[in-house]
């Protein structure tokens, strides 16, 4: 049943957000071909410089806007299905709570994903092309190039470790955020009957500074214990505790991830009230 | 055998005003029972608690046996009081959609049904009127095969017309070997379909009930007459 429900996310999701994609690419490849006009030391009329000076800012704006729009998609998606009419559509399957959990996180943390990945290749596009007959663009490659060799001299083979490790991290902290807005928009539905979006805005502002706060406090503390410690260490222990340090917040990132869960399950399961 | 059975079931919305208090009921297979009351007595609560999307503070629901969850849900086929389909879809997303996830859907009766009302299948919900919408899910539950349909206030807002087309669909369409469940204050329209009826007051308690051929002539009054004299202000 995860699989019927996953396929009917994805395609409820995709419906849209395709589009949007596509925009996005496209407003790349716009201000990349705006770039070289804005930037050209030519003599160039000044209205039309401002024309491209302005197509680069509708360009970034656009990308900002379809990160956003991807973002409010999903969560009005989440809301909307589980906690309005159409929730006595969704709960009356005959599948598990977990299961619409499930389907529900999953497509939520892929789209979020691959989100990020087309406002990357966007900007990306536009650089590349915004800057192919400069000598930036050579310069660029080649300092990534330099950073890479640097980065692998001080690190060896541990290099694939700690991309796994940022890959990892990031797919954590993605759920993380997403698991955490899921438990302010179901907590926000069954505290309240009427107003329940901006309550739940209401409880994820105040909850995301407190907790911001209070890990802000514990990195902070936590890094400059670990800096000290590290500064002691000899050279070739150096990648090995690194690693270790990473692996440790990954399976603390993990912790998290099964609080938020545990607590949006035991909601949905046991709190649940449409009215 | 008993296809629903309630247990002392409490539900508050509020601290200490019970909307159902202690509320014990059973209802036998193959029977077509009224749920009649007054608004706001805890019809829907009940049908909602049967139906998996309240949680009772107290008290338990079986259901063919099993307590209310993902096991119940593939038996029981509700009927919300209100449209609660995504607008945004044709009516033929809805029959894939049940045909998916519902094993007893029988997708040829549901299609026979709509094009028995010259209803398009491709024709978005939000392009369709209150009333239709309510006849594409009535159509949609009623095509299932379940073992319990619980349907909550299935005739309210619709033409009298409409409310025949309604019963007779209902009648003609369950299996009789399920129990229906009907909530409805309209009483003159149901009652003759019915071979049960409670009538439940608020706090979810039950005045009266029993078999209604049996008490319209015990009391020589139709069920609507008695519900009159019962709910009198």
């Amino acid at each position: 049943m995860l699989g019927k429900l996953l396929k009917h996310d994805f395609k409820a999701l995709f419906k849209y957000w395709w589009i949007a994609a596509i925009i996005s690419l496209g407003l790349g490849v716009a201000a990349g071909f705006s770039i070289p006009i804005a930037i050209s030391d030519n003599n160039i009329p000044p209205i039309l410089r401002a024309s491209t000076i302005i197509a680069i800012f509708v360009a970034i704006m656009g990308i900002g806007v379809f990160s956003a729009f991807s973002v409010v998609m999903i969560f009005i998606r989440f809301y909307k299905n589980l906690f309005t009419d159409e929730g006595y559509l969704t709960f009356t399957l005959p599948v598990k709570r977990a299961s619409i959990l499930n389907s529900k996180l999953i497509s939520a943390v892929l789209f979020t994903i691959a989100t990020t990945f087309i406002i990357f290749a966007a900007i990306l596009t536009a650089l590349l092309i915004g800057f192919s007959k400069d000598i930036f663009t050579v310069r660029f490659l080649n300092e990534i190039h330099d950073s890479v060799l640097e980065i692998y001299s001080h690190t060896g083979a541990y290099i694939y470790i700690y991309i796994i490790a940022a890959v990892l991290l990031y797919i954590s902290i993605t759920t993380i955020s997403t698991l955490f807005l899921f438990n302010c928009i179901t907590f926000a539905s069954t505290i309240t009957k009427k107003a329940r979006v901006i309550t739940a805005i209401a409880i994820y502002y105040v909850a995301n500074s407190v907790f911001t706060s209070i890990f802000q406090i514990l990195f902070v503390f936590s890094g400059s214990y670990i800096s000290d410690k590290m500064d002691t260490l000899s050279e070739n222990m150096y990648n090995p505790i690194t690693s270790l340090i990473l692996l440790c917040v990954f399976v603390f990132t993990v912790f998290i991830i099964g609080i938020l869960y545990t607590i949006e399950y035991y909601m949905l399961d046991r709190k649940l009230n449409l009215l | 055998m008993n296809i629903l059975e309630i247990k002392n079931i409490t539900k508050c919305y509020k601290k200490n005003s019970p909307v159902l208090n202690g509320l014990s009921i059973s209802v036998p297979a193959g029977k077509i029972v009224g749920l009649l009351g007054p608004n706001g007595c805890g019809k829907s609560t009940l049908i909602k608690l049967i139906a998996g999307l309240l949680q009772a503070d107290s008290g338990e629901i079986y259901v063919d046996g099993q307590k209310v969850g993902e096991k119940t849900a593939a038996v029981v086929s509700y009927l919300p009081e209100r449209p609660y389909f995504n607008f945004k879809l044709k009516v033929k997303d809805l029959l894939k959609y049940f045909s998916e996830f519902y094993s007893d859907f029988r997708i040829d009766r549901a299609e026979k049904l709509l094009s028995d009302l010259s209803i398009n299948k491709n024709a978005r919900l939000s392009s369709l009127s209150k009333g239709t919408k309510e006849k594409v899910q009535l159509i949609l539950v009623m095509s299932r095969d379940a073992k319990l349909y619980l349907l909550d206030e299935p005739i309210a807002g619709v033409d009298p017309a409409a409310r025949d087309y309604i019963l007779g669909t209902i009648i003609s369409n369950y299996n009789p070997e399920a129990s229906i469940i009907i909530t409805t204050h309209l009483i003159t329209d149901v009652e003759q379909v019915l071979d049960e009826f409670l009538f439940m007051t608020y706090g979810g308690k039950i005045l009266m009930g029993g078999n209604a051929d049996a008490t319209r002539t015990k009391y020589s009054k139709s069920l609507d007459a008695i519900f009159r004299e019962v709910f009198k202000c």
